[in-house]
């Protein structure tokens, strides 16, 4: 392989590895990778894309084929990352830059800081105290729901971004914030229990999930579609069981 | 139609939007367009419902708002339409529907417990379904890659 070739199969494993790891769609991963790939002269681009990792397949310049398999292990939700490593991609298809120069910009990409703590915590905070007036909150509930929104956040960085807590982590975020409405309620008749838990568990319900696993299925990624469905169920249920169990106990 | 209200809700949801687009970590630019599809997808679903429409109509229409909406913002911000379909989403999902579902059940009362569920796996498939069809819409007519 020319070194043209090679640095163009680098940046696409990286930018699939990156776009797959942050959310975006499967076929955003499969037509990023291809798109790479036939755009550096490289022929009988295969790509395959699944939530939990990708493999291409192509030839070079002598015809011989060449193949990769890349597992992603993280699964968080980065739409910033998604949109700026799309945008390198779209430079390096266009041959705006080399396929050799992205990788430097998309390095940077991956290690690039964490924003400080209590950006997570108003971001969803916000969320949930706006969402909460759509059902019929007065301010003392507006007030409930940022505490429940910060408290939630809080308790997401605690668990970290390991995917096998993830329903644990919305079973008990949701239970947390039905005790804390609860609470509310309890300690004080200005307080509404509905439209706290409400607006507390909207920013936690799998919405994200369910576009990407239907956009999946209409574009023909079966597989993807119905795995991402069947993930999202799985999340909607954990956080409804959290809840009920926290209003079952308090009835 | 009670005109203050509605003005009140379009903002909450723009803010509820933005504020999800917060925890997503969107790009700053892409904020104010995410946050007022959110806005317009609420003010869509909720003019069909207070006029007398079912919810699950309002959620397909708000649905179909979101999604030509954000291919349309994507085009012009050359972002992925994905980023504002995430943001415009959140007003509509159906949480309180999912509330009450469980609010019923703890009840004790299954059978109102079941119709509560059945509408917010309706209110979930327009949605899902309306995202759908505007993404086959757009794929037909598309030209360019974004």
């Amino acid at each position: 392989m020319t070194e043209q070739s090679f640095a163009a199969q680098k940046a696409a494993t990286f930018c699939g590895q990156l776009l797959l790891e942050s959310g975006a769609e499967i076929y955003r991963v499969e037509e990023t990778v291809t798109l790479i790939l036939s755009s550096n002269q490289l022929t009988d681009v295969s790509v395959l894309a699944f939530p939990t990792g990708f493999f291409y397949s192509f030839r070079d310049e002598n015809d011989a084929p060449i193949g990769e398999v890349v597992r992603t292990k993280v699964r968080t939700t980065d739409l910033g990352r998604v949109s700026r490593v799309n945008a390198i991609s779209r430079d390096i298809t266009t041959g705006a830059i080399t396929a050799e120069d992205a990788l430097p910009l998309l390095e940077q990409e991956k290690k690039r800081p964490a924003r400080p703590v209590y950006m997570d915590l108003l971001a969803s905070a916000i969320s949930a105290s706006g969402l909460s007036v759509l059902f019929g909150a007065n301010v003392f509930d507006f007030l409930g729901a940022f505490l429940c929104g910060v408290t939630e956040s809080a308790l997401g960085l605690l668990f970290g971004r390991d995917n096998v807590s993830k329903s644990i982590y919305l079973m008990v975020s949701g239970a947390l914030c039905a005790v804390i409405a609860s609470l509310l309620v309890f300690l004080s008749p200005l307080f509404n229990r509905t439209p706290i838990i409400v607006g507390a568990i909207m920013p936690l319900l799998p919405g994200l999930a369910i576009t990407n696993a239907i956009r999946d299925t209409v574009t023909g990624d079966l597989v993807s579609g119905m795995a991402r469905l069947a993930d999202a169920l799985l999340q909607a249920v954990a956080l409804a069981a959290g809840v009920a169990v926290v209003l079952a106990l308090w009835h | 139609m009670n005109i203050p209200k509605l003005l009140i809700c379009f903002l909450a949801s723009c803010v509820g939007s933005a504020g999800f687009g917060l925890l997503f970590k969107v790009e700053k630019r892409t904020l104010p367009p995410g946050a007022l599809i959110g806005g317009c997808s609420f003010l869509a679903y909720d003019l069909l419902v207070l006029s007398g429409y079912s919810p699950v109509l309002g959620a397909f229409a708000g649905g179909l708002v979101i999604g030509i909406l954000s291919d349309v913002t994507a085009r012009l911000f050359r972002t992925p339409s994905v980023v504002f379909a995430t943001m415009g989403l959140i007003p509509l999902v159906p949480g309180y529907n999912l509330f009450q579902t469980m609010e019923l059940f703890v009840q004790g009362d299954s059978a109102g417990g079941l119709a509560a569920c059945m509408e917010t796996l309706l209110i979930a498939g327009a949605l899902a379904l309306s995202l759908g069809f505007s993404t086959v819409l757009t794929r037909l007519i598309r030209k360019k890659r974004i």
